[in-house]
């Protein structure tokens, strides 16, 4: 006889059971010893065995997402005294030892995991909370809100989750490393998680680009809003991919680059578009000291023109050089212009 | 009575002098001689790089006016690929370019050939609403003649124009403008874009200046001329600009609570106020601009500014509500009306120069301003720019400058964005 005690990740406590009969099979469909109705449970999971030595062995029935030990998978595990295995999602603590057995008592409690209807209104009331935001936002910070922006703020919505959802699936397909439609709730938890983090960034780095008025812990700032954004991000999608040790391996090097990745992007695409572009936001117009005329008269803008001026005669000799070289080449083609 | 018999005498009288057609056939038979269709090409009977319609103003000599952007290719095209030629329906004679203006888009061409005569100038000038024709060949088709009427002189700094009703159509650039006794008083020259028949004429004391001109020099300009005739009329174009500026300083205006100095007196200024769709804030826009600018080839206009100021006051948004509105105005679309054509696949332009900064003109009003600068490979000394500015008096109201500048020297930039930038003041803070 063994004792089980299985517990779901979403459960608040575990659930003990007695298995005296041999073989004892797990799995989803009803026609099992132990029915797991989870996503993660294939029909016909695995399989509880004594042996003739005495020994009990787990064996996995070709199930989808299989039975691990230590975060390994095994076609068929040995089971131990205070040993767990996992099938698919859920935890399996295996109570073998006779003096445990006896210390052991099965205490019925009411079983207190969410159902599936409760996760769904879960997700529902974060969506919530992500449109309120995103409201708030958009008014707060643009425009006042009427019935047409209201659209746009849906839409929006509707397809930046819609990005991340699809992207994530899509790279469960290439990578084959979620089948089916196992857990695809946690896609939409990133997708949430995502959404709400980036909005709330938006709103402190707006407020703060409003109020700075130096460029450098203008930078500094931004540099890390957008690092934690995209920190937030990036562990949802480890989460999904990777298992234990291994997440927090490429999760240390991964982050770290990107992180570095993210700065250095944007502080090229920011600083050169300023420059180029000659856009900035109104905000830097907004300034918190004086300009006293002395300082700020005519003569800087015109030492800039000078500057700007010999540029240009710099441009018009290149440009120069280019036409001729272009009309050299033509001459050596001998083509004519076609009209 | 007597003084309709007066009136009756006067125009039998002035009917005496120059013979009046009568008919519009026959006036069409009195000028069709004298114009032929101008283009340019690689050889007579290639196909055409332009086209347009010229006449003739010495039929001894075949000497003929066209307007300068008809055989603009020809002149632009240092490679001298292209060839000018005047056709009938009959012959093709090729023609060369004795002198041109930018300013005033005309171009005198001498043709190997002798013409019967030529057309006779109008020494006085119309008076306003008299019948007036303009004759060329529209879309490449048939010479036509079409009438209309004449409005007036438009005077704008350096630049003249004849504001004709005369439905123009492309291809009849170049032609005369007659009036009905067949004289010429202009050049065909362009039409308003998105209008109803209005269509500009160069006058033709102009064409007049350019033919005396030539007959002192006696010689025409060669090809190396070509690029320093420009400059040199470009060069009097900004003087000329700043003078009239002078001469006619622009009145002083207000937008919300900004006051500034419009430029040119002769200048046309266009405002709008209105408020956004929920009344959250209001704006009032006003642009003034030079009613011409120096055509200098397809891809280049050049000696002509404009001149936007934008106040915008909230009403009812908070700060950040304000600068968001404030932001879409100064980055957004701009309303100057001149294209501001791309320089990186123009080979006519060089790449731009950009900075910003903050100024303090001498109201004491800082500005936030950002400025991008071009110039013309050809031209050398001749620049393009783009400047913006914008400055907030209160929490609740900004003005927002915008200033295009072609074809100015340096100092030229530099005085006109003093003079302009220097105006400013908010009447609050007065």
């Amino acid at each position: 006889m063994i004792i089980l005690r299985i517990q779901h990740p979403s459960w608040n406590s575990p659930q003990v059971h007695k298995v005296e009969n041999f073989p004892c099979t797990i799995g989803r469909s009803i026609q099992n010893t132990i029915v797991l109705s989870d996503d993660s449970i294939s029909a016909e999971h695995a399989m509880i065995e004594k042996q003739s030595d005495g020994t009990f062995i787990l064996r996995d029935l070709d199930s989808t997402n299989g039975i691990f030990f230590e975060g390994k998978r095994f076609g068929q595990i040995i089971l131990r005294d205070n040993g767990i295995v996992k099938c698919g999602d859920i935890k399996i603590t295996t109570l073998l030892s006779d003096e445990r057995l006896e210390k052991t008592r099965q205490i019925e409690l009411p079983a207190e995991f969410k159902t599936k209807s409760q996760k769904l209104t879960q997700r529902i009331l974060l969506l919530g909370l992500v449109l309120i935001l995103q409201i708030y936002t958009h008014s707060y910070l643009m425009d006042p809100i009427d019935s047409e922006k209201m659209i746009d703020v849906l839409i929006s919505i509707v397809v930046m989750g819609g990005l991340v959802f699809g992207i994530s699936g899509l790279a469960a397909v290439i990578t084959k490393v979620q089948h089916k439609k196992y857990d695809f709730l946690k896609y939409l938890d990133a997708t949430l998680m995502t959404v709400v983090a980036w909005l709330f960034f938006m709103l402190i780095k707006n407020r703060v680009d409003f109020w700075l008025n130096s460029n450098s812990l203008q930078l500094i700032f931004n540099s890390a809003v957008y690092f934690c954004f995209y920190w937030v991000y990036l562990n949802k999608m480890l989460e999904i991919f990777f298992e234990g040790k291994h997440r927090k391996r490429v999760q240390y090097v991964l982050g770290g680059l990107f992180g570095v990745f993210v700065i250095f992007v944007w502080t090229v695409t920011t600083f050169s578009e300023r420059n180029t572009g000659f856009n900035y936001k109104a905000s830097y117009v907004y300034t918190t000291s004086e300009f006293p005329r002395e300082k700020y008269n005519f003569s800087g803008l015109d030492a800039q023109m000078k500057e700007s001026f010999t540029d240009i005669q710099e441009y018009r000799s290149e440009k120069i050089e280019e036409k001729e070289e272009s009309r050299q080449l033509e001459d050596s083609l001998s083509k004519e212009k076609p009209e | 009575m007597r003084l309709l018999l007066l009136m009756i005498f006067i125009f039998s009288f002035t009917s005496n002098a120059v013979e009046e057609v009568k008919d519009n056939d026959i006036l069409y038979k009195k000028v069709k001689p004298y114009v032929y269709q101008v283009k340019t090409s690689q050889s007579a009977d290639s196909s055409k790089a332009s086209y347009g319609t010229g006449f003739v103003v010495d039929g001894e000599e075949g000497l003929m006016l066209t307007n300068y952007h008809v055989v603009s290719t020809y002149i632009q095209d240092e490679d001298d690929r292209y060839k000018i030629f005047v056709t009938d329906k009959d012959e093709v004679h090729e023609a060369e370019i004795l002198d041109f203006s930018v300013i005033y888009d005309l171009a005198l061409i001498k043709v190997n050939r002798k013409f019967k005569g030529e057309l006779r100038i109008r020494e006085k000038v119309p008076g306003r609403g008299e019948t007036i024709y303009s004759m060329g060949l529209p879309k490449d088709l048939n010479i036509s003649l079409v009438e209309g009427n004449y409005n007036g002189v438009i005077k704008s700094g350096i630049y003249e124009r004849i504001l004709m009703s005369t439905p123009v159509n492309s291809g009849m650039s170049g032609g005369p403008t007659v009036d009905k006794w067949g004289r010429v008083i202009g050049a065909n020259v362009s039409i308003l874009l998105n209008s109803q028949n209005i269509s500009f004429s160069v006058p033709i004391e102009r064409g007049k200046e350019l033919l005396e001109s030539y007959r002192t020099r006696k010689a025409p300009l060669s090809r190396k001329q070509y690029v320093t005739h420009i400059s040199k009329q470009l060069k009097l174009i900004e003087k000329e600009l700043f003078k009239s500026m002078k001469e006619n300083p622009g009145k002083s205006n207000t937008i919300g609570n900004w006051t500034f100095q419009a430029p040119d007196k002769t200048g046309k200024c266009w405002s709008k106020n209105d408020y956004s769709d929920k009344r959250t804030f209001k704006y009032s826009r006003q642009n003034c601009f030079l009613q011409g600018a120096a055509y200098i080839d397809s891809r280049i206009y050049s000696g002509s500014y404009e001149v936007m100021y934008l106040a915008v006051e909230s009403l009812s948004r908070n700060r950040f509500q304000f600068a968001d509105i404030v932001d879409t105005y100064f980055n957004g679309k701009d309303y100057l009306r001149n294209v501001y054509t791309r320089s990186s696949d123009n080979k006519e332009l060089t790449k731009y120069s950009c900075n910003e900064g903050i100024l303090t003109n001498k109201h004491k009003l800082s500005f936030r301003y950002a400025y991008c600068v071009n110039g013309y490979v050809k031209y050398d000394g001749h620049y393009r720019m783009y400047f913006k500015a914008a400055t907030l008096g209160d929490k609740r109201n900004a003005l927002i400058v915008k200033l295009k500048v072609d074809g100015f020297s340096e100092s030229g930039m530099m005085t006109f964005l003093k003079s302009h930038l220097d105006e400013i003041q908010n009447r609050e803070a007065m």
